[in-house]
């Protein structure tokens, strides 16, 4: 018996990569099972086979990631003839990439188009949150099973930090927000560097804000950066796609996680920032209600940069609120602790055989 | 798990924090419209929308022209199915060698030309619409779109009255302007009859007249009795004016102005370029024809010196009272300009900076009374009064 898993693209740090290998490492504990993927990072490459082997790999059900339209991964679906059990990681609406990046747009409504073209073969679904749950049902799925997505959310808690950095977090002193997500424009991380404008100019209040994730569009990092810029936010700092010891040192340092996203088919992020006692702000929009629950403050879709930029200095500044939500945090993250979710997993999978 | 209670206190929380603002804002510590600033201001450095794929079929294109400029006698077969065919085939290719090298060459030349025009294109076409380039020209874009868009839609009555009107019309109450203020009928006798009125004409270009302090030369065209170059002249700011009515130039020369009899286009036409500081257009665009005003536009642009002003002034289209009562008197008025066409138009042809302003209030015993005691019906009354009174001219300031 076999139970593969296929991936549109395979890359360190990528959560959805992550969480299917450790699923694959659970599997193997009883069945043969191997992670396809269409396109592969040189230092995960070792990890994945190439989409044209999974027609050739056996029989079995298929487990088929999805979080971006990936014709390649369809199309090596349709020749394996194998049942599929579709997991959903959200994809983002084409909205947010309009005008920015009409190919990822073009992508992202593949993706869509896609899922109604899976839903008669599939065997089973499972959802990382009912936010993605409900948009599988409206797309026609029925039974689809809630289960949080598998991640080590101690992995970066149990590292020790980088050490020049630890430094330089010290040296500079001052509170500290913190942003980790991929610089994409549905981040909306332009509504954070605003809101730090905000405090600069009307509060005359100056807390470094660390903007941590990948550059993944260039003309949107360049204008981040601009935007920095104009503000003389010279407190606003981009770090780059940064090495687990580095988010580590800067998570353990943060006074506040932010994140002011217009979507989030889960937001891994918060999560681990709850691991490090550190307080989340974020928006209620996808499923991030779901994710930070009573452990963080969820501002309202309508509540501009002025609103976050006061709960930014709140949330830094009163240590009542920052233990309550420090506490609630810890609370809430356990329901995600691995063994917890990878069990729920291989029951649900076990349930669709 | 977290109870109910737990969020009824972070509810708490949150409403703490936009009362704090709300009463921030109504304390002045936050401005009003600081959203709407801070969103113009994230519109215009967000910019960088145009990815690297927008242009990406035009990169690739250049490199499929590049990759096929390796012409050459190489890339033609001499290989032949037929017996001896090829021996036959490689012979021609030797005869005929020197001029397939040098048709080569010569097509090698072209297609490196065609890769270069089109890496120019390329360049324009990113410094056009890339963030890094000009946000500025990139933003003229999509208000030109909303503006064109807005003249479409525009029916006559449908046409939104400017914020600020209504505080313009109160600072302007004070002025006895009339209805009659600008002569409809430009000769001697009618231009003489208002003579009287002087003093509230002084009034009313005064203030452009001091626009073009330290401007000149400046021309006036169409300047009639030359009651603007009189302005101008107490200005200290030398003006010749132009104007086809002959008999109004002759007296306006007998009052010691420097006018010309003779058509203000023509003359301007025939000026150098960036020769002037100013060119003054008073109820003069009103008589043109639309390809009159766009050669008025783009010659004026073109023998202003760069920051150079351009002064027009024309009926407000936008006031059903001037379409009732002072527009058709002239039977030489060919058509109302619509200010957001004309500020289209003048950008079009290059003014950086265009000020529209609205003037001549109609006189308030037209309008309608408000009642004092009924709120919606003087409500309705108001909106009835900025639509039908709104002011019966338009005043533009473009700067090159």
């Amino acid at each position: 018996m076999r139970i593969d898993q296929v991936i549109a693209g395979a890359s360190s740090g990528d959560a959805v990569t992550n969480l299917t290998l450790m699923l694959r490492d659970t599997l193997r504990t009883v069945v043969e099972s191997d992670v396809f993927a269409g396109a592969a990072d040189e230092d995960v490459r070792h990890e994945v086979k190439g989409l044209d082997a999974l027609a050739s790999s056996g029989d079995g059900p298929v487990i088929y990631h999805c979080s971006i339209g990936c014709p390649p991964a369809l199309d090596a679906l349709a020749r394996a003839r194998r049942p599929i059990i579709l997991v959903y990681h959200n994809i983002t609406p084409a909205e947010f990439f309009e005008g920015w990046d009409p190919s990822l747009a073009a992508l992202t409504r593949r993706g869509r188009e896609e899922l109604r073209l899976l839903r008669p073969f599939v065997m089973g679904t499972i959802a990382d949150s009912s936010f993605n749950a409900d948009e599988l049902l409206e797309l026609g799925y029925r039974d689809v099973e809630v289960i949080p997505p598998i991640m080590n959310i101690d992995r970066l808690v149990e590292l020790p930090g980088d050490a020049t950095t630890d430094v330089r977090l010290a040296d500079e002193g001052g509170p500290l927000f913190v942003f980790v997500g991929q610089l994409l424009p549905h981040k909306q991380v332009h509504q954070l560097i605003e809101a730090a404008h905000v405090l600069a100019t009307y509060r005359d209040w100056h807390p470094r804000v660390a903007i941590i994730g990948a550059g993944r569009h260039q003309g949107y990092t360049e204008s981040l950066r601009r935007l920095a810029r104009h503000c003389n936010l010279e407190n606003v700092r981009f770090v780059g796609k940064a090495p687990d010891a580095v988010l580590a040192s800067y998570l353990r340092a943060a006074d506040v996680f932010v994140t002011l996203t217009g979507h989030e088919g889960f937001c891994l992020p918060v999560v681990e920032a709850m691991r490090f006692g550190t307080p989340v702000l974020a928006r209620a929009v996808g499923a991030l209600p779901e994710t930070v629950g009573n452990a963080g403050l969820l501002l309202a879709p309508s509540d501009g940069p002025v609103v976050a930029a006061e709960a930014m200095w709140e949330l830094a500044d009163r240590d009542r609120l920052r233990h309550e939500l420090i506490t609630r945090g810890h609370r809430h993250s356990r329901q995600f602790e691995p063994d917890r979710v990878l069990t729920r997993h291989v029951a649900a999978i076990e349930a669709m055989l | 798990m977290a109870t109910d209670d737990d969020q009824g206190s972070l509810d708490h929380v949150l409403a703490r924090i936009r009362d704090r603002v709300a009463s921030k804002r109504a304390a002045g510590e936050y401005p009003p419209g600081l959203e709407d600033e801070l969103d113009r201001f994230r519109v215009q450095l967000l910019s960088g929308r145009t990815s690297d794929g927008a242009l990406g079929p035009l990169t690739d294109l250049i490199e499929n022209v590049r990759s096929a400029t390796d012409f050459g006698r190489h890339r033609i077969t001499t290989d032949s199915a037929l017996p001896g065919g090829t021996k036959l085939h490689r012979l021609i290719a030797k005869i005929v060698g020197r001029q397939i090298d040098g048709l080569a060459a010569q097509s090698h030349e072209f297609g490196l030309a065609v890769v270069s025009a089109l890496v120019g294109v390329r360049e324009s076409m990113n410094q056009l619409v890339a963030g890094g380039a000009d946000p500025a020209v990139a933003m003229q874009l999509p208000a030109l779109q909303e503006r064109i868009a807005r003249l479409e839609r525009t029916t006559g009555i449908d046409v939104p009255i400017p914020d600020d009107l209504e505080a313009r019309l109160v600072a302007l109450e004070q002025h006895p302007v009339l209805a009659s203020l600008h002569s409809p009928i430009t000769n001697d006798a009618f231009e003489a009859a208002f003579r009287g009125e002087s003093t509230a004409m002084r009034a009313h270009y005064g203030s452009l007249a001091d626009r073009l302090v330290g401007f000149d030369p400046v021309l006036d065209i169409g300047c009639g009795r030359g009651e603007f170059l009189e302005l101008l002249g107490e200005r200290n700011v030398e003006a010749r004016g132009v104007e086809l009515d002959g008999r109004l130039a002759d007296a306006a020369r007998r009052d010691g102005l420097d006018v010309v009899a003779g058509d203000g286009l023509v003359d301007l036409t025939n000026r150098p370029t960036e020769s002037l500081g100013g060119v003054v257009a008073i109820q003069v665009i009103e008589h043109l024809t639309a390809q009159q005003l766009v050669a008025l536009a783009a010659e004026s642009h073109r023998v202003l010196r760069p920051g150079g002003k351009l002064v027009v002034e024309t009926p407000n289209c936008q006031s059903v009272f001037t379409h009732a009562r002072g527009f058709w008197l002239d039977p030489t008025h060919v058509r109302f300009v619509h200010p957001a066409y004309l500020e289209l138009l003048l950008k079009s042809v290059g003014f950086t900076h265009v000020e529209v302003s609205y003037a001549s209030p109609p006189p308030d015993d037209d309008m309608m009374v408000l009642t004092g005691e009924d709120d919606q019906l003087d409500e309705n009354f108001r909106r009835l009064n900025a639509l039908l009174f709104a002011a019966q001219d338009v005043q533009v300031v473009a700067t090159r």
